[in-house]
This record gives C-alpha cells, structure tokens and sequence, in this order.
C-alpha cells in the first residue's frame, strides 16, 4: 500500500512553496468544525441584519511583523495558538502535552454594547499523554470573551479562558507562559525560544488546498526550550522538555471535499524542525499536502505538496470506539530520505464524545530516519513530536 | 265518663294477634277501675288507645257524650290536655324543673296565666303533701315523692280522667299502698273517672272495680282478687 | 379488649350511625383542612424547589442581590478566585408581553457556563434540517434574536391568555414569533427551540442579547458558582462575602426555597390555625356525642361494672370508641385533605391565593409522615373528646345509676356554674397578648386566641345564667319549657354549644379582621391613590419601563398637568430577610402617603442625610422612628438616610422605604420609572386623556388606569386571597351545626321519656317539635352570642397582635353589624332546624309509647 502510494504520480500544486498546516484543524473537526459552522451560519444571518464588517482575506505577500503578529488578529474568522511537546521528570519518565487556544470571530452581536456579547470566542484544549495512564488525559475551557476572564489580546500573545492562560512574545525572544488547571491534571510551564519564528508556506502564506482561497497566516515556533510543573496525581513534579508552537490565522480555510488530514511537528535531535501535513479526501487519498523543514538557526525549506508523503505502517483499534488508526507511518520526502514515525504509546486517542462530539487521534511520536544498510535497512530515533489524525471516524461512519 | 264500645284491637304481624275483641267498659266520674291481667295481655295498650296514642280497629270510645276514637292527633292532643291525666310507672317529672314546674305544665300548656298557674300548682302540691317543696329540684325526691309529684300534676288541671299505668311498679310496698291510697283518693275527690293498669292484686283491691283482661275479653273479678 | 367488650363498646357506634357520622365528618373536615394547608405549601415549596434546584443545576453557591440586578463587575471578581470553578452569569427579565398581562420570564444566559452549571438550562435547537446531536442548538443560542422556551412556556404563549378583566387577551407566540417589550417598545424574538431540561414557564436567550434588548447592559441578576473541588460552601462564602459590594450576598440555591417558605410562612400558620380550630371543633363535637352517648348507657355501663367490668376497662372501652370515630375520621380526613389540595391546585394555585408562588403549576405529591401526623392528630381528637365522659362514666357508682329514673338528667354536667376557671382563662389570654413575637410568628396571639375560646366555653353556663333571666318566661309553654330546660341545666349549653362557639368565634372574628382589613385597605388605597391617572409599562419586576423620552411624551399629552413618577425596585439588607421594597418617588405630588407617624418634612438637621420614610413593617423590623437613621444599599454603596416618618403600606409585607426621586437618581443614576401619577387639567375627563396615551404609545404597551379601577382591581385581589379563608369558615360553622345536630339527635334519644310523656300530656306532634326546635335556638343563641363576644376579643387579638406581629400592619376597626346580625341569626335559625330535624325521631309513635319502657 505504502509502495503503491510512493510510486503514483502526483500532479504538481500551482506553486512550489510549502503547503500550510490544518494543524488545529484536528481540534476543529471535533469542537471546533462546529464553531466554524455554527460562525458560518450566524454570519450568514448577521449579514441579512445589519452586515457587520466581512472577514478579511487572507492575502499572499502580507508581511508578518512580530510582536505585533504574535498577537490576535481579532477581524480573521479563527485564529489559533498550539502548542505541542515532550516532557521529562527527574525520574526520567516522558511524557507528551499539547494545549491549544483558539479564537473565532463570529460576527455577532459586534453592534452590543454588552460585555457579555458573543462576537469573539475564545476556546482552549489540552491533554496530556502518560504512559504510565496509558491513554490521555484531556479537558477544555471555552467562552466568550469578556475582559479579564476571556480574552485573545492584540499585540502580543495573551490568551485566556477562564484560568487557563498562556502568554507571551512581548519580543522575539521572550518566553511563553501557559498554566492549565483541569480536574485531573494541571501544568504551569514556560517555553523560551531560541530562534526567530519560523514561516510557513509562502513567507507565513499558507494555502491549505489547490485553490489559494483556503489559506493561512501561519507561523511556527519549533524547539522551545520548556520547564515548569506537572500534576497528574498528588504533588506536581518539575518537568522539562521541548515544544513545538503554532500560530494560525485564517478566514476561510477548510477545502471543499476534505475527510480529514495527518499533521506532524517534530523537533528534530540536530535542532532542526519538520512540520508536514497531507489533507486526505472521501477516499482517504492526499488531495493536498505540504511541509517545512527548517534547520537549527531557523532557515527553513518549503515543502511542496508532492515533497513530502505519508505511508500507513501499522494500524490501532481504540477499544473504545471502534476506529482503526495508523499509528505508525512512514514518511517520504522526495529527495529520498526515509522516516518511520512511532507512537509513545498506542493510546492517544481524544474521545470527547461526552463535551464536543470529537474523536481523533492525537499524541506524542518519536521520529526514526530509515537508512539503507548493508544488513537491511537501519533505523534511528532523530527527532520527538506530534501526530494528529482525524477524519477515522467520518469513514468509519460512512 | 268513659265508656269503651266494642273496641277492637289487633297486633300486626304474621299472624295478626287479635289483642281484644269487641270490648266494653264504663267507668263513671268519681269512679276508680283498675285493670289487671297477665303481661302482654294488653293492658298497657289498651290504656294507650283511650288516650288516643294508638288506633283501635273498631268500636267507639267516648268520653262524656263525645266519640274521641275519630279525632285526629292534634285534637286529641288537645283533649289530652284539658280532659286527661297521667300517671307513669317511671313518674315523668323533668329534672330540669322544679316542682311546682312540674305540677303547674298542664295548666302552661292550658294557657292559664302564670299567677293562677303557681296558685293552683301550689294547692296541688299541699293535697300531695309536698306543700313545703315546691321549689325543690326533682333529684332531691324519693321514689314515692316523685310519683305523688306525678299524682299532682295528673290531677292539677281537673281532669275528666285520670289513666295510671303502673302507677306503684318503680315503688316499695309500703310506699306503694301510700301513693295508690293517694292517687284513689284525689281521683275521687276530683270527681274524675279513674283506670288503673296494674299487675298488683293488692293495688287493684283498692279500686272501686278491678277488672281482669285475658285473652277471651274482660272480666269483672272485683272482691276475687 | 377482647371480642366481647368489643361488641358492647365499637358496636355502639353503629347502633348511633348518625351522631357517629357527624362526630366523623368534623374530626375528617378539621385533619382535611390542617392537611390540604400542609400538602398545597408544601407541594408548592417542593415545586419551587425543584425549580430552584433545576434552574441553579449543580451549583453550590448563588451570588443574589436586589431584583432589578447588580453591577456586573463582582462576576469577573468571582470568577476568577481560585474558590470557584465556573462562574455563570444569568440576567433575569420578566418580560412583558405586549397586550397581555402575563409576562414571561427569560433567562439571559451564558452558553458556555451554563453547560458546566446549570446543565437544565442548556437550550436545544430546532434547526430546520438540524442533525439533532445538539452541538448546533449551542451556537444557535448566541444568535441575539433568539429563544427558546420550554415546553410550558410554548404552549402557555401559544394560546390566548384569559386577563384579569376577563378579555381573552392575544397570543404571545404566533408563527415562532415571540413579541415581547421592552420600556414601552414591543420586538419580535424568533423561537429557535426547547429547553429541554427545564420546566415551568421559562424562556432562555444569550445574557449579551438579553442585556441588549432589555436594556440592562451592565447588570446580572444572579451568579451561580460551581465551587473548586474541595472548597465548602461556608469557606467560600467566608472568602467571596468581603468582595462583594452591598446588598448582595452569596447562599445556597435551596436557600431560595427557604425565603420563598419565610415568605409565606405568616399566612400559612394562619390558614393552620384555622384547620386547628376546626380540629378542635370537631374534638368538642365528640365530647358532645360521647358525653350523650355515655349517659344514655349509664345503666349498660352500671350493669357491666356490677357484673365484674373494672374501671380501667370501661374507661378503656369508651377511649377506644374516641380512638375508632377519630382513626376513621382521619383516614376520610387524611383522604379529603389531598382532594382538597387537588382541588385548590386547579381552582386557586398552590399559593391558596396569596400571591407567593405565582406561576407554579405544582404536582400534588402523598407525604406517608405528614399524612400519619394528621391522621394521629384525628385520633387525638377522638380520644381527647372522649376522655371526659369517659372518666365521669366509670366513676359512676353502678348501684346509682341501676336506679330508675336516673335516666333524664345523667351525664349532663351538674351543678352551679364555676366562673373562677374561666376569669383565670380570660386573664391568661390578656397576659398571652403581651408577649412579643417568636422567630416572627405571634405565638402569643395564638395562645390567646386559644384562652379566649377556652374561657369563653368555660363561662357559657354563667353566661347562660346571667343572660337567660333577660329573655323573660312569660310566653308559650314550649318557650317556657325550654327556657327552664336551659337554665336548669346550663352544661348541655355546653355541650352543644361548644362547637357552636368555637366555630362562631372563628367566623365572627375573621369577618371582623376581615373588614377591618378591607375597610383600611380601601382607605389606604384613596390616601395613595390621589392623582387623577396612572400609567405603567408593567409591573415593577417586569421588562417594561418609562425613562425620561417616555415620560416626556407622556408630559407633552394635552390636558395632562404634571407628571410624578415612582421608582420601584426590590433590595436585599441581609442575608437573611427577603426582599425589601424602596420606592423612589417626590414626596410631595400626585402620590399620596398614609402617614401613621412623623411627617412629610425632613427632620430638621438630620445629619445633612436626605430624608426616608419607611412603611410600618420596617419600622417594626429595623426599629425605626422619626429622626433614627436608616441604610440602605443603593447604587452599590450603602447610603444612609434620615427617618422622616412611618406610613402604612398593605402592599409590601416585608418592609419597603421611600425616598425622594431626585435623591435615589443622584445615588444611582437609574432614571428609569415604572409608574407615572397624572394630574390632569380641570374639565379635561381623565379617560380622554388615558386614551390619548393609548393612542401615543399603544395601548398593547402601556396600562392606563383611573384610580377607582386601581382601587377596584385591589380589592378583588383582597377578596381573592381571602376566599380560602371564607372556605375554612364556612367550614367551621358548618362543623358547629354538627354540633347542635349531634347533640340534639342524642338528647332527643335520651329525653324519649319527656316527650313521651309531654305527649301524653297533651302536646301535640308540632309542639314537641316546637319545643325541640326551640331548645335548638336557645342553645345555639347562647353559643352564637358567647361566639360573638369570644369573636369580638379574638378579632381584636387578630388585629392589634396577630396582624401586626405576622405582617407589620395596623388597621383600623371596622366591625360589620348588620352582616354579624344576619349570620348570627341565620345561625339561630339553622340551630333551630337542625335540631328540629335531629329531634323528630322523639315525635315517632315508637318514642311516645316509650313513656312505658323504661329498660
């Protein structure tokens, strides 16, 4: 099957700069899918009331200027910051986190005076995965926003919902700050950049499909240095690690026809960064894909939509739902190289059935390099990141 | 004064019991009559159908030159109260008047004003010998003292008649020999017509008469008893 | 007992199946009242608890304030201390709904607190074509135009609404459109689906669009606040209460409950008192029956007591009589009460008319402990009433009563009349109304209510001596008969006009308290209603208000002279007391103020503090007078004032305070009014002006009336919420003619003897019926006169303690005459006929040949 894929032909993507991430989009197709739709059709008869101002464009060759753009960017329909990494206690145990805040525009209510009036939401998402668990542990916090509670501000990245938070990029180089407290875990973590921002696509640019109307403003921040503490259980321990940050914004993102996708972000062990996606159709087939990889000062190499391809390996059925995911995946980027991507644990699948109707896979992988040895081919671990699968379970519906 | 003609009376049920049949009976003003016979010979009944209490199947009764068996019960209520006097075996004195009260009721019910009322109540109750009690309450009284309290108010209002049923059945029989000496002798000093119902010989004795009711009629025993 | 005692005690009660039946039904009427009471507040509380529950869903602590709302800053303060959770801000609008005057009551919500707090409260669209997993009913909710109702509330806007005066007024909801007001301006909110998880009459929308369309941006009428995981409620309310401005306060929601409970809790001890007082009725109805009953089977019980019965169980024997008429007639009672609490659910709501849980639809529910309680309580009567005759029974000496002739006058209470027992009554029942009021319920009042009846039964035989003498015994024999009957044996006035004068005491003294109230009320209404018109746009909790354009429009209405306005709004002073009313309003003006204290001048110097005046009721709570000094939290702060005067004000049961118009605007910057008084120009008709304002603002938005129609719509109100009150007399006297019929029947059994033998005497038929009947009002006109003094002392008592102490109202006395007179009197004449009717066994042929059968 991985053979097959490798050897069909693809046709070329208009352009040759990289694709964008949907990264966040996983979350989307749970919680926030139905945001957007719901904005969608809110929009649509806000339009028919009082038509407050439309959602701007996303345009190639707009500059991204930080701090200034690690802020909100409150006109665009969703917006979000992700973030994704490896932890490390004293007792050397690993462990994977992501946390996400998203904020959507949904022209409502922008004519209400009332605080309490609903034309900004602001949504956050976070897991953590725990071996020792053997499955995740994940909660999320959502609201409108409301000054002092719930907030995406501008000009600098500060979000919150309720007391989840994360802040940060005063400047370039300035730390972020997040703190998360859910009913079964908690962190407070810090994660400090050692490089400028990394831009995805086109100078930050991102198309997210064949037609350029589904695109981006997309950033990434690989190889955050990251310390703090985690609770699970009991007493937090002090942790340590390295993270991965996404911040995206768009208005009109989601391609016509798109079932699902697969996203990676992984830190590599020599410092760089590999970001990569496929967005996959009815039939399971890549109808778009693109990536970055970017080396330890920053520098980054597009990857256009047939640079980089995602081979099923081995698959993994949740006991609880039912689905089947491929949980280990080979990679192949078109100048040759190999990679083999493998799950900390099998079980990293979000089933938030009971709060948003999603289910995805989502969690923690190691990154191994496939080379050709004389006694077969040799496999070793260059980098620790993140997969994030969703679409399953729509086919397995289907 | 009073004469009984052909008087006839049947119990309902199944059979009929035929208590008397074409019974008569005089009994003159002044004239005491005592009626004696065994239990449930009829006595009792006999007397309630001259005061009008129960209907009679036949025969006629008359009291003086009137018919009263036709009369309806408010006139014979009416009769009662002007022509008839009673004595019981359970005396009857209401306990919640006293008992110049008492005697004086059937001049109340007479209509008579309250001061010729007390008047002759008083002179009652002198001839019953109670004279000094008369605003005594009831429950201070013995058993003979009640009945000649009864004996009083029987005689109060100048009856034509005077019925007793038993008038010594609640009493000793010394007391009863008093009060029945009493009740003849104020009878026949009223000139009223008397009959006394009784299952006592030694009462009965002391009526000018005493006859005896038995199932084949009545019979005049006076002397044999 | 054994099988044999059994037979000579219980079947006595058969063998007396009317008087039996009466006794019954008393001791079932009194359990049926005192349990209807009980189960309808109950079932009402239990309702708005649910509710209360429901709606506050798992939230541990409830951040509540004045009803108009609080500022809407204290929620970020709350919400972000590490004591709560979640937050969840809720804005609640009675919203009036143009053209009808029921409004409905909408619930600003946050969707995405609610979820986490108030689960019944999540709103679930109706989307054409919607996939049903309700996660797009969620975003639905933000849409500012938007509601969604619950199923009652559907199908309550649907239809027509019947209004007070009768009109069948128009549908609020038509074509999913739900038309609502706001100040004086109908709008159109499109019905985007259910809420599932809620009941009662709600309607849910977005707190940001609720905020909007009624004008209340800024304001949150609740927080409710799920607690961080091992925080207790006294902890947090311990940390959270110093951040919190005046006038709000943080409690559990089932505090609500308990207020709503507090609220009532006067009117029902009062609606209880009057089931007990049937109770007791009923109690002395088998004290009457019984007391007969015994002393006809004096001889029975003298004959079973020679034979070898012992004391202890004949007294037993009669108890268990008591026990049976009270167990069966609590079992009926038991069942008649939740008939009764059925009934009234449907007929008056399960506010008995009050006013206190408007809009609950409860359920009647069966409550075993409460229903036992009552059915106890029945017994207890029983057995209580019996417990007298039955002591005198087997304390009879057997030899005695086998005598003959005891028969007529055994078992009626003896001997001369002792008024020392009921002077000490008396005097206890004075002592009783000095005493204050506990946990805010007269228990003095009641005590003494309870002394003036006992002591009044107590004297009735003096009573009967004193006045029988007055009557004169010059006239027919039947009067004389039974004038002599009455005064030589006064206990049987007792006995069967115990009951009479319980129950005429009750009624005379509600219809005096009543009138009382009535007659102050329709004063009272004059004094504050001087001006010549009123508008409104609803009431003062509802969604329809007059600010200055209104009121502008309103002045520039040819032929209106001036314009004075009244600010209602409803302020909580503590944690504990309900809802205290301040009006802001000119003192001077088109409103009239009953002054019963002080005066409308400020008071001279007064610390430089703008002037108050406070009704009655707060003057009571918060020991106020002229000159003392009075705060309240107004704008967030707690302003103080100076006591100018007290005034009496029948509207407001816990309290309300007036202050002057520009002083509450200067505190609060609300210039918002909810009624406006007119003076209208000399000749110019007040109806052509109230239809002109019609005309200007729609008569759908505005209500428009002339004092007298205010005046007359109050006042059914009164009656209204009397009416359970006229029930439970009618009741009462009803019991107490059972009372007269019980003991008449028995007598008339008893006295077989008397009327046989004045039969004989020559009474006719209809004079011993006379006779009876006679008796019957002689008997029933003592009761009926005790009742009436008794009455009088217990109204008196209603009015200056009970009243006063239960609701802060003072009022003048008004008594009724001529209505007195009549009922008194329809009450003799009743006790005539009932005993007439009771009596006519004694004029069977079978009772006047009973002259001869003497056991």
């Amino acid at each position: 099957m991985s053979q097959q894929g490798f050897a069909a032909p693809r046709p070329e993507a208009p352009g040759t700069l990289p694709a964008p991430s949907w990264r966040g989009f996983g979350w989307i197709n749970g919680l926030a899918r139905v945001i957007l739709l719901a904005a969608a059709l809110m929009a649509g008869v806000a339009r028919a009331q009082d038509d407050p101002a439309p959602y701007p464009p996303v345009l190639a060759g707009t500059p991204l200027v930080f701090p200034r753009d690690f802020g909100a960017h409150p006109d665009y329909r969703t917006e979000w910051w992700y973030i994704t990494g490896w932890l490390r206690d004293a007792a050397g145990v690993e462990r994977g986190f992501q946390l996400t805040f998203f904020r959507v525009r949904t022209r409502i209510g922008e004519d209400n005076p009332s605080r309490f009036a609903p034309s900004q939401l602001v949504l956050a998402h976070a897991a953590v995965a725990d071996p020792a668990t053997g499955r995740l542990r994940h909660a999320e916090r959502s609201g409108r926003s409301y000054p002092g509670l719930v907030e995406a501000q501008e000009g600098r990245t500060a979000v919150q919902v309720d007391g989840w938070s994360l802040t940060g990029g005063e400047t370039v180089d300035a730390p972020y700050h997040s703190r998360i407290e859910a009913e079964d875990f908690a962190f407070e973590l810090s994660f400090t950049p050692d490089r400028a921002p990394v831009l995805n696509g086109r100078a930050g640019f991102s198309q997210k499909a064949p037609d350029a109307i589904n695109a981006s403003y997309y950033y990434s921040r690989p190889q955050l240095a990251v310390s703090g503490s985690l609770r699970l259980e009991g007493a937090a321990v002090e942790v340590k690690g390295h993270a991965w940050l996404d911040h995206e914004w768009s208005s009109e993102i989601l391609p016509a026809g798109a079932r699902g996708w697969d996203w990676i972000g992984i830190n590599l062990h020599d410092g760089g960064g590999l970001m990569g996606f496929q967005m996959r159709n009815g039939e399971g087939r890549a109808i778009w894909g693109a990536g970055t990889l970017s080396d330890a000062r920053g520098e980054a190499t597009a990857l256009g939509p047939d640079a980089l391809r995602f081979i099923p390996l081995r698959r993994w059925r949740s006991p609880r739902t039912g689905i089947e995911y491929p949980v280990e995946w080979t990679l192949a980027l078109a100048d040759g190289r190999r990679f083999r991507l493998q799950p900390l644990m099998d079980d990293q699948e979000l089933d938030s059935r009971a709060s948003t109707g999603a289910i995805y896979w989502e969690g923690a992988v190691r990154l191994f390099s496939i080379e050709d040895g004389e006694a077969g081919p040799r496999e070793r671990e260059v980098g620790q990141g993140y997969l994030e699968m969703t679409g399953y379970a729509e086919r397995l519906r289907m | 004064m009073l004469e009984l003609r052909q008087l006839c009376k049947t119990l309902p049920g199944t059979p009929p019991r035929v208590l008397f049949d074409c019974l008569s009976l005089r009994v003159e003003a002044g004239e005491c009559v005592a009626i004696v016979g065994e239990s449930g010979v009829g006595k009792s009944t006999l007397l309630n159908c001259i005061a009008g209490l129960e209907p009679i199947d036949g025969g006629e009764i008359l009291v003086g030159p009137s018919r009263i068996d036709r009369l309806d019960d408010d006139a014979m209520a009416r009769l009662r109260r002007s022509h008839f006097g009673f004595v019981f075996q359970a005396f009857h004195i209401l306990p919640h008047l006293d008992l110049l009260q008492n005697v004086a009721l059937p001049l109340w019910l007479l209509g008579e004003s309250e001061a010729a009322a007390v008047e002759r109540a008083r002179a009652m109750l002198a001839r019953v010998g109670l004279g000094g009690r008369a605003g005594d309450p009831p429950q201070q009284l013995s058993g003979g003292e009640l009945q000649r309290v009864a004996i009083a108010r029987a005689l109060v209002h100048r009856p034509h008649l005077v019925l007793a049923d038993e008038p010594t059945g609640n009493l000793d029989p010394g007391r009863a020999a008093d009060v029945l000496d009493l009740l003849l002798g104020q009878i026949r000093d009223s000139r009223a017509a008397g009959v006394l119902v009784t299952h006592s010989r030694a009462a009965a004795a002391r009526a000018d008469r005493v006859l005896e009711l038995r199932a084949d009629g009545i019979h005049d025993i006076t002397g044999r008893a | 007992m054994n099988a044999s005692l059994r037979r000579v005690f219980l079947a006595s009660l058969l063998r007396r199946r009317l008087a039996t039946a009466l006794s019954l039904l008393a001791i079932a009427l009194g359990v049926a009242l005192g349990l209807a009471v009980q189960l309808i507040h109950a079932a009402a509380l239990d309702e708005f608890g649910r509710g209360v529950r429901l709606l506050a869903g798992e939230a541990d602590l409830q951040l509540v304030g004045p009803r108009d709302g609080f500022d809407e800053a204290v929620f970020v303060r709350l919400a972000l201390r590490p004591e709560v959770a979640v937050a969840s801000p809720v804005l609640e609008i009675e919203a009036r709904l143009p053209g009808r005057d029921d409004s409905l009551r909408i619930l600003g919500v946050d969707l995405f607190r609610v979820l986490r707090v108030q689960p019944g409260l999540v709103p679930l669209a109706e989307a054409a074509g919607g996939d049903g997993d309700g996660s797009e009913a969620r975003f639905a909710a933000l849409r500012p135009d938007r509601i969604f109702l619950t199923d009652d509330a559907r199908a309550r806007l649907s239809a027509p609404h019947r209004g007070s005066d009768g009109a069948l007024q128009p549908p609020a909801l038509e074509a999913r459109t739900l038309r609502v007001q706001s100040g004086v301006t109908g709008f159109s909110l499109e019905l985007a689906g259910r809420v599932p998880g809620a009941a009662g009459v709600l309607g849910v929308m977005d707190i940001g669009a609720a905020q909007q369309h009624f004008a209340r941006i800024g304001v949150l009428s609740r927080v409710d606040l799920k607690l961080a995981e091992g925080v207790s409620t006294q902890d947090a309310i311990a940390a959270l209460s110093p951040l919190l401005p005046p006038g709000l306060a943080l409690r559990a929601p089932e505090a609500a409950a308990g207020e709503v409970g507090t609220l009532s809790r006067a009117y029902r001890v009062n609606l209880t008192m009057l089931a007990a007082i049937a109770l007791l009725t009923g109690a002395f109805l088998v004290f009457s029956t019984q007391l007969l009953s015994v002393a006809r089977r004096r001889r029975e019980f003298a004959l079973l007591r020679a034979l070898g019965l012992e004391r202890r169980q004949l007294m037993q024997g009669l108890l268990a009589e008591g026990a049976v008429v009270g167990l069966v007639g609590g079992v009926f009672g038991v069942a008649l009460g939740h008939a009764l609490a059925a009934g009234a659910f449907r007929l008056v709501g399960g506010d008995l008319g009050a006013g206190f849980f408007r809009g609950l639809a409860p359920a009647l529910q069966f409550d075993a402990g409460l229903s036992l309680g009552y059915l106890l309580l029945g017994v207890l009567a029983g057995v209580a009433g019996t417990w007298l005759p039955a002591r005198a029974a087997s304390q009879v000496p057997p030899a005695r009563a086998l005598r003959a002739g005891e028969g007529e006058r055994a078992g009626l209470p003896q001997g001369p009349a002792r008024s020392r027992p009921a002077v000490a009554m008396l005097g206890l029942a004075a002592l009783a109304c000095t005493l204050p009021p506990l946990g805010g319920i007269p228990v003095g009042g009641y005590a003494a209510v309870v002394g003036v009846l006992a002591g009044t039964v107590l004297a009735l035989p003096a009573l009967a001596r004193a006045v029988l003498p007055l009557l004169g015994r010059r006239r027919g024999v039947t009067w004389r008969l039974a004038h002599a009957r009455l005064a030589a044996t006064p206990g049987q006035a007792v006995v069967a006009g115990a009951g009479v004068i319980a129950s005429v005491a009750l009624a005379v003294s509600m219809a005096i308290m009543v009138s009382s109230f009535r007659v102050s009320v329709d004063e009272w209404l004059t004094q504050v209603l001087p001006a010549d018109l009123y508008v409104r746009a609803s009431s003062s909790s509802g969604s329809g208000y007059l600010d200055p354009q209104a009121l502008a429009r309103i002045a520039a209405v040819e032929g209106v002279v001036s314009v004075d306005t009244t600010r209602l709004i409803n302020l909580r002073l503590s944690d504990a007391e309900p809802l205290f009313s301040v009006l802001a309003r000119p003192a001077h003006g088109n409103w009239g103020l009953p002054l019963v204290s002080g005066a409308m001048t400020p008071v001279a110097g007064g610390e430089g503090l703008p002037p108050v005046w406070v009704s009655e009721a707060a003057a009571d709570r918060h020991r106020l007078q002229r000159g003392s000094r009075f705060e309240l939290p107004l704008g967030g702060r707690l302003q103080a004032f100076t006591v100018a005067g007290v005034w009496r004000d029948y509207a407001r049961q816990h309290g309300a305070a007036l202050i002057e118009s520009r002083d509450y605007l200067r505190l609060t910057g609300d210039d918002r009014v909810n009624d406006a008084a007119l003076q209208v120009a000399p000749g110019t008709p007040p109806a052509a002006v109230a239809e002109a304002l019609r005309a200007r603002f729609g008569a759908e938005h505005i209500t428009v009336a002339l004092p007298g129609e205010i005046r007359a719509l109050s006042l059914e109100i009164f009656d209204r919420s009397f009416l359970i009150t006229y029930l439970m007399e009618a009741v009462a006297v009803l019991i107490g003619l059972f009372g007269i019929a019980t003991t008449f029947a028995a007598l008339a059994t008893t006295r077989q003897g008397e009327f046989g033998m004045l039969r004989h005497l020559g009474f006719t038929r209809a004079e011993v019926g006379r006779l009876i009947a006679v008796e019957g009002a002689l008997t029933a006109g003592l009761g009926v006169l005790a009742g009436l003094l008794a009455g009088g002392a217990i109204a008196w008592v209603l009015i200056e303690i009970i009243n006063r102490q239960s609701f802060h109202w003072s009022m003048e006395l008004a008594v009724p005459w001529a209505a007195l007179g009549v009922f008194a009197a329809t009450l003799v004449v009743l006790a005539a006929l009932v005993a007439r009717i009771a009596g006519r066994h004694a004029m069977q042929r079978s009772a006047v040949l009973a002259v001869k059968a003497d056991w």
